[in-house]
Order: C-alpha cells, then sequence, then structure tokens
C-alpha cells in the first residue's frame, strides 16, 4: 500500500532556469580525492616536522 | 593522470616520478572513480538512467574533476528532464576544463533554443505549482497542472511520477500505468516508477506475486504462461490484452467462412426479408385495388344518376315535344286556337246553326288541354261557346245514341253518347242520364270494363242522382237501363230556350273573348 504523503515527500521542487547560478554556487564539489590528498599532504608535513 | 602535488604526469609506479610523492591511494581514488563513470556510462547505454545518475555522482564523488562523468550526468539529466541540473554539471565541467570540452557544445545547443529553454522553464514551473497543489491536498488542481506540464515536457519524468501517483491515489491505475509506462520507456531502472507500478499492478489483480507461496507459484506460472501467450498493448485508456497465437485464418478457411457468411445471409433474406417484402407488396397491391373498386363503384353510380337524368330529360323532351305538336300544326299554325275560332267565326255566322261549330270543336279540342293548358281567355271562350252550342247538340246526340240503341246498332250509339256527354259535360249541369245512357252502351256493346268505369263515375260524381241508383243497380247485375227514364221531355225543351237566349245575350261578349283569344294564342303555344 503506497502512502502518499510519505511519497510525496520524495518530490522536491525542481530548479527553475533562474536558479542555475545559485544552484552552482551551492554545490558541494568535495571529493575524495581533495580529501586524500589533503591528508597526505599533512601525513608528509608531519614527517617534514618529525 | 597528473601528480597532485607537482602536476606532472604518473607513470605505473606508486610515486611520482618528478617529486617522488606518495601516489598509490591517490591512484586508487581516481581508479575508482572512473570505475564509477563506466558502469554509469554502461547504465546509460541500457536506459537504466537512475543507475546511471548514482553510479555517476558516485564517481564524482571519488574526482570531482572527472570532466567526462560530469558531461555525461549531465546529459542523463537533460534526459530526465532536469535541465537546470544538467546546466549546473556542463557549467561546473567547463570550470574545470575551458577547452576541449562537450558541456561547451551541450550549453550552446541549450542556449541557441530560447523558446524550447522557455517552454522547459515553464514546464518546472507549473511542476513546482502542481506539488505546492499537492501539499495543499489540491489534487485536481494538480493533475490539471500536471498533465499541461508532460504535454510540454514529455520527458519530464518528475512530473509523470507524480501525476501517477495522484493518479493512483485516485485509484486510476490504468491512468497511472500508462504514465508509468512512458516513464520506464524513458528510465527503465528508475525505481519509483517500478515500485509505482507494482502496486498498480496488485490494484488490478494482475500480479498476485503476495498470495500464498503454494497457489502464489501456480498462479505465477500461469501468469507467465498468460503472459508469453498473450500480446498487451495500451489504446488510449484502455489495456487490450490479446493472446498471441491468435491469427487471423486465411486461404480456403477464409473462403469458406465468407461462403458461409453468404449463405448464411441469401436465408436471412430469403426467410425474413422476402415474405415481409411480399407481403408488403400484397398490401400494397390490395389497398390499390380497393381504391380502384371504390373509384368504380363511384363512376358506376354517376353513370347510373346520368343514365336517370339523361332518361328524364329525355321523357321531358318528348312530352314537351307533343306540347308543341299539339299547338302547332304542320305548318306552324295552332289547330286547337284554329278550330276553336273558327267554331265561333260559324256561330257568328249562322247562330242557328249548332252542329257545325260543335263538329269542329268536337273534332280538334279536348277537355284536358282546355282544363290544362289553354289559357283563360280561350278557357272562357271554349265554356262560353260550348254553352251555346253544347246543350242542344248534346240533346240531338244524346236523342240519337238512344235511337241506335233500340236499332240494336250499339257502335253508333257509343259514339254519339260519347260525343253527347263531351257536349253536356261542358255545360254548368252534366246531364247524368247522358251518362248512363252511354254506359248502358258500353255494356251492350260489349265494352263491359267501359261500362263499369262509366257507372262509377256516375256514382262519384252524382251521388245522389237517380243515375246513380241506377249505375249501381247495374253494377249489381241488373239488366241495363233504358235511357227515356232519367229524363223527361218536359225539361228538355225549358232548358234548351234558356239557353238559346243565354246565347242571344252573350254574341257580343263571345266575339270580344274571340278577339282576345287570337292575341293571347302565341303564349298559349
Amino acid at each position: 500500500m503506497i502512502n502518499f504523503e510519505e511519497e510525496l515527500k520524495k518530490f522536491y521542487p525542481s530548479l527553475e532556469v533562474e536558479d542555475a547560478a545559485d544552484a552552482i554556487r551551492q554545490q558541494d564539489l568535495s571529493d575524495m580525492a581533495e580529501v586524500i590528498v589533503s591528508m597526505l599532504k599533512d601525513e608528509k608535513h608531519r614527517s617534514d616536522e618529525g | 593522470m597528473k601528480c597532485y602535488n607537482c602536476d606532472a604526469e604518473l607513470s605505473e609506479k606508486d610515486y611520482c616520478t618528478a617529486c617522488g610523492a606518495d601516489v598509490s591511494k591517490y591512484k586508487k581514488i581516481i581508479y575508482m572513480s572512473h570505475r564509477f563513470y563506466n558502469d554509469g556510462l554502461e547504465k546509460a547505454n541500457v536506459r537504466d538512467l537512475s543507475g546511471a545518475i548514482v553510479s555517476l555522482r558516485q564517481s564524482l564523488k571519488f574526482d570531482k574533476t572527472n570532466v567526462e562523468a560530469r558531461n555525461l550526468l549531465g546529459l542523463v539529466y537533460f534526459e530526465v528532464g532536469d535541465v537546470v541540473g544538467a546546466l549546473t554539471e556542463w557549467v561546473i565541467s567547463k570550470n574545470f576544463r575551458a577547452k576541449k570540452n562537450l558541456a561547451d557544445d551541450y550549453i550552446e545547443a541549450v542556449q541557441s533554443n530560447p523558446a524550447r529553454l522557455d517552454t522547459i522553464n515553464q514546464g518546472i514551473k507549473k511542476y513546482n505549482l502542481a506539488l505546492h497543489y499537492c501539499y495543499q491536498d489540491s489534487k485536481d488542481l494538480a493533475v490539471i497542472q500536471l498533465k499541461k506540464v508532460v504535454a510540454q515536457n514529455p520527458r519530464f519524468l518528475q512530473a509523470r511520477l507524480l501525476l501517477s501517483l495522484l493518479y493512483l491515489e485516485g485509484e486510476q491505475f490504468s491512468r497511472a500505468k500508462r504514465e508509468l509506462n512512458k516513464v520506464l520507456e524513458v528510465d527503465v531502472g528508475n525505481t519509483m516508477a517500478l515500485s509505482y507500478m507494482k502496486y498498480a499492478d496488485q490494484m488490478l489483480g494482475i500480479d498476485d506475486e503476495e498470495t500464498g507461496a503454494a497457489t502464489g507459484k501456480k498462479k505465477k506460472s500461469d501468469h507467465i504462461r498468460a503472459a508469453e501467450s498473450s500480446v498487451t498493448y495500451t489504446s488510449g485508456n484502455e489495456i487490450i490484452i490479446q493472446p498471441a497465437d491468435m491469427r487471423e485464418p486465411r486461404g480456403a478457411s477464409s473462403l469458406l467462412n465468407i461462403l458461409i457468411g453468404l449463405i448464411i445471409g441469401v436465408a436471412v433474406s430469403y426467410f425474413l426479408l422476402l415474405p415481409a417484402k411480399i407481403q408488403s407488396a400484397r398490401s400494397t397491391m390490395n389497398e390499390e385495388l380497393k381504391a380502384i373498386s371504390d373509384n368504380s363503384d363511384t363512376k358506376s353510380s354517376r353513370i347510373t344518376e346520368l343514365e336517370q337524368n339523361v332518361q328524364a330529360l329525355q321523357q321531358e323532351r318528348d312530352q314537351l315535344q307533343a306540347a308543341i305538336d299539339g299547338y302547332t300544326g304542320a305548318n306552324g299554325e295552332n289547330q286547337k286556337s284554329d278550330a276553336l275560332l273558327q267554331a265561333a267565326k260559324d256561330y257568328l255566322n249562322n247562330p242557328e246553326d249548332h252542329d257545325t261549330p260543335a263538329e269542329t270543336i268536337y273534332a280538334n279540342i279536348d277537355r284536358d288541354f282546355v282544363d290544362t293548358l289553354a289559357t283563360e281567355a280561350y278557357r272562357q271562350l271554349y265554356y262560353k261557346l260550348m254553352s251555346l252550342v253544347g246543350p242542344s247538340t248534346a240533346q240531338k246526340l244524346y236523342e240519337s245514341g238512344k235511337s241506335s240503341i233500340t236499332q240494336s246498332d250499339y257502335t253508333a250509339a257509343v259514339a254519339s253518347l260519347e260525343k253527347a256527354w263531351y257536349f253536356s259535360m261542358a255545360q254548368e249541369e252534366p246531364d247524368a242520364s247522358i251518362l248512363l245512357a252511354l254506359g248502358n252502351a258500353y255494356e251492350l256493346a260489349g265494352q263491359s270494363d267501359q261500362a263499369r268505369s262509366t257507372y262509377q263515375n256516375i256514382i262519384s260524381t252524382f251521388p245522389e242522382s237517380e243515375a246513380a241508383s241506377k249505375a249501381s243497380a247495374a253494377l249489381d247485375g241488373e239488366a241495363p237501363t233504358t235511357t227515356e227514364e232519367t229524363t223527361t221531355q218536359e225539361e228538355q225543351p225549358a232548358q234548351q230556350t234558356e239557353e238559346q237566349t243565354a246565347a242571344e245575350g252573350d254574341v257580343r261578349n263571345m266575339e270580344d273573348a274571340a278577339a282576345e283569344t287570337t292575341q293571347v294564342t302565341p303564349a298559349a303555344e
């Protein structure tokens, strides 16, 4: 049995064309590679200090 | 692949040959990104767009600079109707690689058709409005808006999914399935669409997987067999399931079927239609015959009526012709008028001679004409003349008749007495004894019918007279009575004298009447 109210929560307002710029600016662009590079750099920095 | 530290090209070594940095983990991350990109690409190729989006997002989580993955994600977004999402990915992609980037082409393609972009944007706005209606529980308005959206942008899958959800809520499962089928045509792995489809099938009783295990398996196998042996397609709002092995009859069987159909058609015509036609034709013919018969009867009666009219007219014409013939002679003269005038003239020339005018009158003028057709002046002249010459002539003829009876000449007696009665009858007081003598003469002459008629005439005309009792006795079978007994000799001279005196006094009046008669004659004709 489908619960209409629950299903309705899965739908979100779609972004309009005017909102594209804001959407791009708010995009979360973090990735694993960035995290790994940061970790590797921190590790290297610590080894250089030690 | 380039070193994250010095941006030099990396080799197969786990370290950078340029700066010596450890790149083993970095390489694994990049490889994971590539793997997810490949997975996303494969899913996109089989139109599992939902799966492709998941894989490509995963790829970008590992390496945000994976331009190919980002461009493909933009394409998939565009395909499912999320134009803003697509543009976002392509713009970011272009930011990571400014040159030689397919995103340039994609962005240009979208921006080169502003009308289309505006239409898509209007569709997005309507979708958002419909979603707003849904939250306000205005489902009917939401359905109306969503119908407009999918009409403008058929690939807007979110709009179709929301519309199908509304249909499911409204228990319009067939319509929901139709929308879901269109979603699945674009995105075969759309989890939400598959979930809704399953629910719709359950509600329509098509899929019974959730029933008992044993019966479920059996039903499922039946369902599969049924599905395998049938072809299902949608026509408008209806789902039509047609057996797969249904084949149109061909060749001889088709011909046979056509033949059977023709025979049935002819039989139906013969047994059902033809009798009705015949009955109709018969009734029409009977009605026409009835109408003709009625018309014929009317005409026959009309002909009979006309024939009767013709006959009546013919009789009237004959009577008129006879009357005209009576009035006119062969040379057109009026015989009766002339006779009366001639008699008057003879009397005026010689008043003593009664025989000549009496003979003229008797020969040419009958009483019926005088009493019915003659003019008043003619009638007056006739009776005046008869009063002058009639009594003496009647007496003379009466005597002659009696003499003839004595001499047993009954034929002459009848002639004389008929003539005597003609003159006596025109008098004011006719002599019944003359009529009685005429009856006797008839009887003696063997004319018994006329004798009986004459006696009856006496009885009815002179009921109180002695002649009437004698006539009655004669009718009773007694012997004929002699005429001498009826009239006394003394009365006759006295009567004759009175009449002669009156005749002399009326000579002048008669001359005037004769002149008047001459003038009136044409009118009598």
